[in-house]
Order: structure tokens, then C-alpha cells, then sequence
């Protein structure tokens, strides 16, 4: 009975959208009543794998991993859909991460890091902001500061995941703790936390795994060792949960925390937020199911449109980025990283 | 229907939702061929019913739901309108097939009066969204449901729900200003713009409750509430039931609005307080109370409630656990209480009846179930958490652990059990349902609930509905 957080089924209203109606078509096919069809392929990777069922479940039980235990099931099946088997050609394709030269010559390039912080890094405007922002933070304390710019998209090995294609994802996976290994970093900053809590979760390498960081936790580090008192600017800003990371529930305040104490911002609850927020699904949605996206994105505008600020501050860069694709929220409001609006 | 008539009927839907609005693969059809009432699914899972309807079309508007009655019109096609899908008696079930008219796409909301405080919204719209709308502006509607996150309001509106709060602010139908509603041949009717007046009978009522049979309910004016300045909880532990039961009657009759007023059995003091509050109990009866609004009257209500209850000797456990039942009130609806993953037999037999009545009436169901159905190990437990100062509703529930395997001997059982309970409430004077409507479930029984006055309802399916379209198996009408 999660159905009313998924983004998904709230646009579609579809029950087999929901994850009450995806558990139930795992449950015929399980029982052997009926067979995965084209149909139920469909619904399952029209999911975002935004994880909100999961986050609010009164018990152990997770759609989501059911979700991609039916997608493995489907790609072993030769039955993934066209546009599935194209994101994963595209993301071989771009993502240095599965490029052998690409990462022996990022090892030897930088073979002894011990005051330096790692950025991981991927091609998008709002992220290579961020990345400037904490380069020019940490140079003023002489501290180095590069960025590992692992290709087009921001997280590969959980995107291959999303996709059901658990071997490649587990060789990206191989290759981020292969540079892991080799580099001597301080810190390891990843500006989106997806391929970071994969690796977390599945990696057995021990060494270097307490240095990873995700930005928010670097960023709240960071504030903190500086003590400064806020300005008290009062300026109300619409404030964007970030569906990432919704199940450990820590990323929820740091932002707030950051916003109120240090920017001295009124913030503007959603209404819908926290571990109900709505997610873009930023990683495999928008290209796979462009109408389903934009119509989560219209929802998002649809609840923006009753608050007065025109002002919102996310710290997921895939929603500064997606959330921009929308006519009406581009021209209307200023959307700003929460990284931009603290340093500001 | 099939071949050329289903081609046809497909056409001419596109021609009215767009083919986006439509959908008839086999996935998409038996998740709608399913509720929550634990016989549907049984039935799924055994692989005895599957893909029921014809089409599940979801219209995004009044007018468009106009032009499906009308073709269903001509062409005789049963329609099933449905809402979330978390009915717990069948009654979303398209048992004829035909078109299952989802109306979730209805969502709107139109317009908010702050002077009048009235809300008007498409009944499609979640419970859970209009609420969270309506308190991010300082308002309520104050009804809510355990099943506020997995409902739409026009669920509500279709059975006469209730919500936590009823005993203060009422069910849904006291909500209720004006409705907007397409008849089952698809003219598009407004009721009277406020509902206490003396020019007829007010016809919303015909739809109210009418679980799609009379038209669908496609928008309603309500009332609303400005938040609380307070909320104050108190809980008790009685001796016995009938001290609760007692002392909460008083409680009404004296005027006093309880907007919480829970009264559980011993059964469910046991075992249910103890699992969901953490509360170690070993008898008596358990009961929250709770008053809302300006502090200062809800204050001295609580005190008048309090020397009620202390008349009884009731024992004082203080707010927390109030307050506690009130942060986890919508967890019991909430998987894997709710069974639909289980392969239990249950069912909630919601009752009303005047105070004269609902005492006997609980102990005697309680007795037979409990006798009549040992060898199934029936557990049966209930609450009473619907107050007014004529009665009151009790909430029991049974469950078999142990069910049939075999899906016809499942059934089987559950009709019995039904037959059982259906019998000692009407003996008792009480009514079948007091807010989770009748579904499939309990329509065989509503002749002999209404007796002479069935009648009255058969005319209005009648003149409505004369090709008998409109959720074909609900309230037994034979046409």
C-alpha cells in the first residue's frame, strides 16, 4: 500500500504502475500463472528505482529489489527493450570507467595524492560547478583538489544495476576499486552518491573505503571547521529533497541544517518531501520512458506552483539538470545547487 | 464480449479517452480484477480468475466519463468505477467484465473558499493529497481513515467512510455540500448547493454510499476545518469491556465531542496494544480519547470525559500512549497487517447499532463465531470507534490461519462465516457495514437488511440505471 508515493504511478495512476501492482505481477509469474510478456516488461523498467516504497515500508519487504531481480531475469531472457539495450551501449560507451587505458593512465598521472581530495565527477554543467566551488575552498587552505571525470553519465555501475545487467555494473564496480587502490587520496568526494553506495554495499576491498565521502557530508564538514556566523538573509527558498540515499534518511537534515545555520535561509517545506519526495528518477527514466519522466517533472511543478518563492535549492544535480527540461519551470524559477547557494 | 464488438468498442473508447487513457494486456486487466478482500486474490492466486475486464480506461474528465455511459448505453456493457483499489468486500471487482472506470485521473482541485471553508475537487484525487493540500494551508478535512495513503476520496464518497476523527466531525456524507455526479445513462447532474434545506430530500444521498450503482461521483463540494489549536490525548484501562462501553456512552450522550473515542476489546487490548503500543496488558479493556480545537474547550471537555471515565473506576495511563496511537494511526493498514500478501482467510465485519444493541450485538457474534468455527481456530477480535449519541459502530475482525486450500472450500468458509455474523447483526438490529460499504461480499444479504424498504432502492436502480450496467453485482438487484 505504498502506491501514493511512487512518482511513477502518481502520473500514470496506473495500477500496474504501482508497486502493489508490480508485486502482483511478480506474483503471477512466480506461481507460475503467467508469463513475463511485453507488457510486464514494459511496467518494470517504467519504475524509477526512486526506492520511496521501500523508505516508507513498515517492514523488511523492498519492490525495488524485486524490480531488479525482474530486470536481470529480463536481460537473461534476451527480452530487454530496445531503448534498454541502448542506454547500456551508450553508458560502455562513455563511461571512462570501462576504459582500461582511461584508468591506467588516471592512476599514473596521479600516482601519490596524500593532501589531495579526489573529485568523481561526470560531464554535466551543474556538476562541474560544484566541482569549482570545492576546488576553490580547499585551495584557499592548500589543500589539492582534482577531479576524476568518469564520462557522460553519473553513475555508471548503478545505471548498468538500474538497467538489470549486474556483470557490467560489477566491472565498474572492479575499476572504481581499482582506482581506489591506487590512488593515494585524503578524500574521495562523489558528487552523486549512487555508484558510491553500490560500492559500499557490494565491495569487499577494505582499503581506502573509509575515505569516500558523499558531497553533502564533505560539504557539512567543511562548514563546520569554519565556524562562521550566518547572514541573516531571511531570503524563503523552496527546498527539493533529493531522492538518493532516501533509505538511510541522513541527507534529509545536513541540507536543512546547512540552509538554515549557515545561508541563513527561511525554508520552504514541500510538500511532499523527505522519504516521500518525489524523484525525476535522474539515472534511466529520461531515457527510457521520456513521456513518464517529464510527466513526474510536471508533477514536481505542479506542487512548486502553490508555494510564492521562485527560488528552489536542490542538492541533487540530477534535478537541477532534469528539472530544467521543463519549459515552465526553466523560465519561472531560479534552481540552485545547494553547494552554489551555501558558498554564495 | 469479443471479435468485431470488442474492436468497436475499442475504437470508439479511443475516440473518447485517447489511446493513452486505455489499456487491455493481460498484466494490466488482472491487477484490476483484484481488492483487498482476501477471496478476490485467493482466487487469483489458485489461477481461477484472471483478466476480467474487457477494458480499464481512465478518463481525465467529467465529460468524458458522460460519453463512456453513453456508449456503454448502447451496447450493454457493464461498467465498474473504481478508486484505488483498496476496497476489502469486492466491490471493485468487474465480475461481468466490460470497461473498469478508473477515475484516478480526476484529480483536480477546482476552488477553496476561506470563507465558507469549502473545498470543491475531483473525487479521483487521493485522500492522502488533499489532506496534505489542505494542512499545507492551515486546513483539514478531518477525515481520516487508516487507508487515507491507498484510498480516493470518491472510495470514500461511494461507501459512507469514516475516518479516526468521526465521532466529533462525522463520516464523509456530513462533509458533504453538493456533488457532481454523471447517471448511468451520462447526463451530468449538480445537487443542491448546500445540503440542509427543506426543498426535497436532497438527492445527493442517493449517491452517496451507492458504490457506483445509481452513477459515478465525479466532483464534490465539502466542508473543512482549520487545523486544531490543540490536541489532547488521555488513554484508560478499564476492568472490563462493559465499564468501557458504558462509560464511553456516557461520554456521548452527554454532549461531550470526543473527536477520538476507541474502545477495544479484551482480545484487542491484549493483542493488538500490546504489538503496536508496546503496552503489557493481561486484561480489561483499553481506550484512547482524544479532544481537539480551541484549548480552552477541549480542556474542559477532557475533564468532564475524565470524571465520566474515573466514575467506572477506570485506570489513568496518561497521554503518551494516546499520543502514541495517534503517530502510528495509519500503520495498521499497512502490509503485512493488512493480509493481502498472506494466504489468510479475514475479513472486518463493521457493524452499527444503537447503545441499546451494540453491546449484545458484539457478544453474540463473538460467541458464535468463536463456537461455530473452533475447528478453524478463528480469532476474533474488534473496537468501537465510531461514536455517536445514538450508538455506536464495533469494528470486529476474524481471521483463519489455516484456511482451505482448495479456492471453493475457502469460499465456502468465508460465506459461512458471513452468513453466521450477517445473522446475529440483523437479529441484534444492527446494519451490515458502517463504513466499508457492501461490495460483493455483502450484497445477497441487503434484501434482508432493508426488508420492505428494498423496494425503494430496486426503483431508483431502475429509473437510473434501467439497463443495469452500473456495477452489475452490487446490492444484489435482480433487473
Amino acid at each position: 500500500m505504498a502506491n501514493y508515493v511512487c512518482p511513477v504511478a502518481r502520473y500514470t495512476k496506473l495500477e500496474t504502475n504501482t508497486p502493489r501492482g508490480l508485486a502482483f505481477i511478480y506474483s503471477l509469474v512466480a506461481g507460475n500463472l503467467k508469463k513475463i510478456d511485453k507488457v510486464a516488461v514494459e511496467r518494470t523498467y517504467q519504475c524509477n528505482l526512486c526506492r520511496a516504497c521501500e523508505a516508507i515500508s513498515r517492514d523488511d519487504s523492498s519492490i525495488p529489489e524485486l524490480i531488479l531481480a525482474a530486470r536481470r531475469d529480463i536481460v537473461e531472457m534476451n527480452m530487454a527493450p530496445e531503448s534498454v539495450m541502448k542506454l547500456k551501449d551508450d553508458i560502455c560507451k562513455n563511461s571512462r570507467l570501462l576504459d582500461k587505458d582511461w584508468l591506467e593512465s588516471a592512476v599514473s598521472s596521479a600516482k601519490s595524492l596524500p593532501d589531495t581530495v579526489v573529485v568523481i565527477n561526470y560531464e554535466s554543467e551543474s556538476s562541474k560547478k560544484i566541482f569549482l566551488l570545492i576546488k576553490k575552498l580547499l585551495d584557499r587552505g592548500n589543500t589539492g583538489c582534482i577531479e576524476i571525470n568518469i564520462g557522460k553519465h553519473p553513475a555508471p555501475a548503478a545505471m548498468l544495476d538500474e538497467l538489470g545487467y549486474k556483470q557490467l555494473s560489477g566491472t565498474v564496480l572492479n575499476n572504481l576499486t581499482f582506482l581506489i587502490q591506487n590512488l593515494k587520496f585524503k578524500k574521495m568526494v562523489f558528487i552523486t552518491p549512487y555508484d558510491l553506495e553500490l560500492l559500499l554495499k557490494t565491495s569487499t576491498v577494505d582499503a581506502g573505503l573509509s575515505k569516500l565521502v558523499h558531497s553533502f557530508e564533505f560539504c557539512e564538514g567543511f562548514i563546520n571547521s569554519e565556524k562562521k556566523t550566518p547572514a541573516k538573509k531571511n531570503e524563503k527558498i523552496i527546498y527539493i529533497d533529493s531522492g538518493g540515499n532516501r533509505k538511510s534518511g541522513k541527507f534529509y537534515e545536513i541540507p536543512r541544517k546547512l540552509l538554515a545555520d549557515s545561508a541563513g535561509l527561511n525554508i520552504q517545506e514541500m510538500v511532499w518531501n523527505g522519504k516521500e519526495s518525489a524523484c525525476c528518477g535522474g539515472l534511466t527514466l529520461q531515457y527510457l520512458y521520456p513521456g513518464i519522466f517529464n510527466g513526474v517533472i510536471s508533477l514536481i511543478y505542479g506542487e512548486l506552483k502553490e508555494y510564492g518563492s521562485k527560488k528552489i535549492i536542490t542538492p541533487c544535480p540530477h534535478c537541477i539538470d532534469n528539472l530544467k527540461t521543463n519549459e515552465d519551470l526553466r523560465n519561472n524559477y531560479e534552481i540552485v545547487d545547494l553547494w552554489e547557494m551555501i558558498f554564495q | 464480449m469479443h471479435g468485431f464488438l470488442n474492436d468497436r468498442i475499442r475504437i470508439e473508447l479511443k475516440n473518447i479517452v485517447g489511446e493513452k487513457n486505455i489499456y487491455e494486456s493481460g498484466f494490466d486487466k488482472d491487477a484490476y480484477s483484484v481488492d483487498v478482500w482476501s477471496v478476490s486474490r485467493n482466487w487469483v492466486d489458485s489461477g481461477l480468475i484472471k483478466e476480467l475486464p474487457n477494458f480499464v480506461v481512465l478518463p481525465e474528465n467529467t465529460e468524458q466519463v458522460s460519453k463512456i455511459l453513453k456508449l456503454a448505453n448502447i451496447y450493454s456493457i457493464p461498467i465498474t468505477p473504481r478508486g484505488a483499489g483498496a476496497g476489502g468486500l469486492g466491490g471493485g471487482i468487474p465480475f461481468f467484465g466490460g470497461i473498469v472506470l478508473d477515475i484516478k485521473k480526476l484529480d483536480k482541485i477546482m476552488s477553496l473558499s476561506a470563507k465558507s471553508l469549502n473545498i470543491r475537487v475531483q473525487v479521483g484525487i487521493m485522500q492522502i493529497d488533499l489532506e496534505k493540500y489542505l494542512n499545507s494551508k492551515g486546513y483539514t478535512l478531518n477525515h481520516l481513515p487508516a487507508s487515507i495513503y491507498c484510498s480516493t476520496l470518491g472510495g470514500f464518497l461511494s461507501t459512507r467512510g469514516s475516518g479516526v476523527l468521526s465521532s466529533k466531525y462525522g463520516k464523509i456524507e456530513d462533509m458533504v455540500l453538493s456533488l457532481e455526479v454523471v447517471l448511468p445513462t451520462g447526463e451530468i447532474i449538480n445537487t443542491l448547493p448546500v445540503p440542509r434545506h427543506s426543498a426535497g430530500p436532497g438527492i445527493e444521498n442517493v449517491f452517496l454510499g451507492a458504490e457506483g450503482t445509481l452513477g459515478i461521483i465525479t466532483g464534490a463540494t465539502l466542508q473543512i476545518y482549520y487545523l486544531p489549536e490543540e490536541r489532547y490525548f488521555s488513554s484508560f484501562l478499564f476492568d472490563n469491556l462493559h465499564f468501557a462501553l458504558e462509560a464511553s456512552r456516557e461520554v456521548m450522550v452527554n454532549g461531550l465531542e470526543p473527536s477520538v473515542l476507541r474502545v477495544y476489546d479484551e482480545g484487542d487490548t491484549r493483542d493488538v496494544v500490546k504489538k503496536e503500543l508496546g503496552i503489557n496488558i493481561e486484561s480489561g479493556s483499553y481506550v484512547v480519547i482524544s479532544f481537539d480545537g480551541f484549548k480552552d474547550i477541549a480542556l474542559a471537555q477532557k475533564r468532564r470525559a475524565e470524571e465520566i471515565f474515573n466514575g467506572y473506576r477506570a485506570r489513568d495511563l496518561g497521554a503518551k500512549f494516546g499520543e502514541k496511537w495517534w503517530e502510528n494511526r495509519y500503520d495498521p493498514y499497512y502490509p503485512p497487517h493488512t493480509l493481502e500478501s498472506k494466504k489468510d482467510l479475514y475479513g472486518v465485519i463493521d457493524t452499527v447499532a444503537t447503545h441499546d444493541n451494540i453491546e449484545n450485538l458484539y457478544l453474540s457474534m463473538k460467541s458464535e463465531l468463536e463456537s461455530k468455527f473452533s475447528e478453524w481456530g478463528i480469532i476474533y477480535t474488534a473496537h468501537f470507534s465510531h461514536w455517536y449519541k445514538w450508538g455506536a459502530s464495533v469494528y470486529p475482525r476474524f481471521i483463519v490461519k489455516k484456511p482451505p486450500e482448495n479456492s471453493h472450500d475457502f469460499m465456502e468458509l468465508n460465506n459461512a462465516i458471513w452468513d453466521c455474523a450477517v445473522e446475529v447483526i440483523l437479529k441484534n438490529n444492527g446494519v451490515l457495514s458502517e463504513h466499508h460499504g457492501i461490495g460483493f461480499q455483502l450484497s445477497p444479504y441487503m434484501r434482508a437488511q432493508y426488508r420492505d424498504g428494498y423496494k425503494v432502492l430496486e426503483s431508483l436502480k431502475k429509473g437510473l440505471d434501467p439497463k443495469n450496467i452500473m456495477n452489475p453485482t452490487i446490492f444484489g438487484f435482480d433487473l
